[in-house]
């Protein structure tokens, strides 16, 4: 699981490349941190979506993009969709 | 194609790095007087109740506003009407506190050079049907627009013209598009958009394709034209831009089956006495949204589309096309790129419209 947030936290750094985000905040981020308070752009979150369906060989479905809110919640998606796929 | 194959390409990869830098932009609309010289066949603005508020016209209080606009969060403004360049004291209000956006303005008067926004000049003719089109307030036709916007923007980097194609001037765009690149100005195209409960003539209904082949004409023959194939086959699909990809704007997520989130949680649409309502905050009020081409719109929709046009490489590259050109549009010294989509549009836009029921699974809805 560790393995896994470290895995999303540096697709995430990838997608915040070339943006003006302060990447130092990631380094407050917990698998429990909403993303809504690190001040994400949408379009930023859309490009981490995509990394991440390539990273794992799988497809988030966009009505379920509303439950992606941390990265906990991220974990869990991947797991259930890998075990169902 | 996986996304992160697509960035393999240096091509895309250079172009998506062009655009990314923008995603920041917040953005929020603002009539900042319900006063306009023209009363224009189809003019949005005189629809709806909005042009009925009592106008605030305190530059000093417009700057307060705008100071509490950006604590909010706002970077980018979109200022408007009926006239902005009637209330000059209040441009600059708005400049001096958030130095990021653009006007919209019949150009008419002259904007004060130190208000450095991109300046969104509107044309709905050439100088046969522009006097037709935009009549005076009393009634009286209305004066020759354009010949008054080369004047008074002549040499003026902030302008972009901004042609509203409609049921019965396509062809008028040639002279326009002729005079206007011929003085070094950019032109972009908007399509008419009825407002709500309009039987307006001026819909395009059958003419959407004819009008596509226009503004391809216009593409090949003028490099000042500022569009894309994609842009072209978007605004006259068929289906509305709100058909097509569902629409993010609040006053549409306000009967949306899921929030949307982004754009939706921030834009507001403010009237000339600073109020805004939920229910009417979208960037062009008071339209049929089942008719809905708005290039105003278009620049928001489309642009949050990335994660069903990162699924291949001709849809991506239509949508970086899409957000070069409205960068170059929308934001001043912004420079468009060489288009990287060279197909029609028909191969990567839906063929049948999305019906409301599987719109919610289709892989073309908004983020």
């Amino acid at each position: 699981m560790n393995n896994t947030f470290e895995s999303l936290t540096d697709i995430l750094r990838q997608s915040l490349a070339g943006t003006r985000y302060d990447v130092s905040r990631l380094e407050k981020l917990t698998a429990n941190s909403h993303f809504e308070n690190f001040g994400f752009d949408s379009l930023d979150m859309v490009e981490f979506f995509l990394r991440v369906q390539d990273e794992y060989s799988f497809t988030i479905k966009r009505e379920d993009f509303s439950r992606l809110v941390s990265m906990g919640a991220v974990q869990n998606y991947i797991e259930q969709s890998l075990a169902h796929s | 194609m996986s996304f992160t194959r697509l960035l393999d390409n240096p091509e895309l990869a250079q172009r998506y790095r062009k655009v990314k830098p923008f995603f920041y932009m917040k953005e929020s609309a603002y009539d900042v007087t319900s006063v306009c010289q023209l009363r224009c066949d189809g003019c949005y603005y005189f629809e709806g109740p909005k042009s009925l508020v009592r106008d605030n016209r305190d530059p000093q209080a417009w700057r307060a506003f705008f100071e509490d606009e950006k604590t909010r969060g706002i970077t980018y403004v979109v200022l408007a009407g009926a006239e902005p360049s009637l209330v000059p004291g209040i441009l600059q209000a708005c400049y001096d506190v958030i130095p990021f956006g653009s006007i919209a303005s019949n150009g008419l008067r002259p904007i004060d050079a130190s208000v450095r926004y991109r300046i969104h000049l509107s044309v709905w003719g050439d100088s046969t049907g522009d006097p037709v089109y935009r009549k005076y307030a009393g009634g009286q036709a209305g004066p020759d627009c354009l010949s008054a916007q080369l004047k008074n923007y002549h040499n003026d980097d902030r302008a972009i013209f901004v042609y509203t194609f409609n049921g019965l001037n396509i062809d008028q765009v040639d002279e326009v598009a002729r005079r206007v690149t011929g003085e070094g100005h950019p032109l972009t195209f908007n399509v008419f958009s009825a407002p709500n409960a309009s039987n307006s003539s001026l819909r395009l209904n059958d003419e959407l394709r004819r009008t596509r082949d226009k503004m391809t004409e216009m593409m090949d023959r003028y490099t000042g034209v500022l569009y894309s194939r994609y842009n072209a086959a978007v605004h006259t699909h068929s289906k509305s831009l709100h058909h097509l990809f569902g629409c993010i704007y609040p006053r549409a997520q306000m009967t949306a089956t899921q929030v949307q989130g982004g754009l939706g949680d921030t834009f507001r649409s403010y009237r000339a006495d600073l109020t805004h309502s939920r229910e009417s905050d979208c960037c062009v009020p008071d339209t049929d949204c089942a008719d809905c081409r708005h290039y105003a719109a278009g620049s928001a929709i489309v642009s949050s589309q990335l994660f069903s046009h990162g699924a291949s490489e001709q849809t991506f590259r239509a949508w970086l096309d899409y957000v070069d050109t409205y960068l170059a549009v929308w934001v001043l010294g912004y420079k468009k790129g060489e288009n990287l989509y060279t197909g029609s549009g028909e191969d990567i836009l839906p063929a049948v419209p999305l019906q409301a029921s599987a719109a919610a699974n289709s892989s073309l809805r908004v983020l």
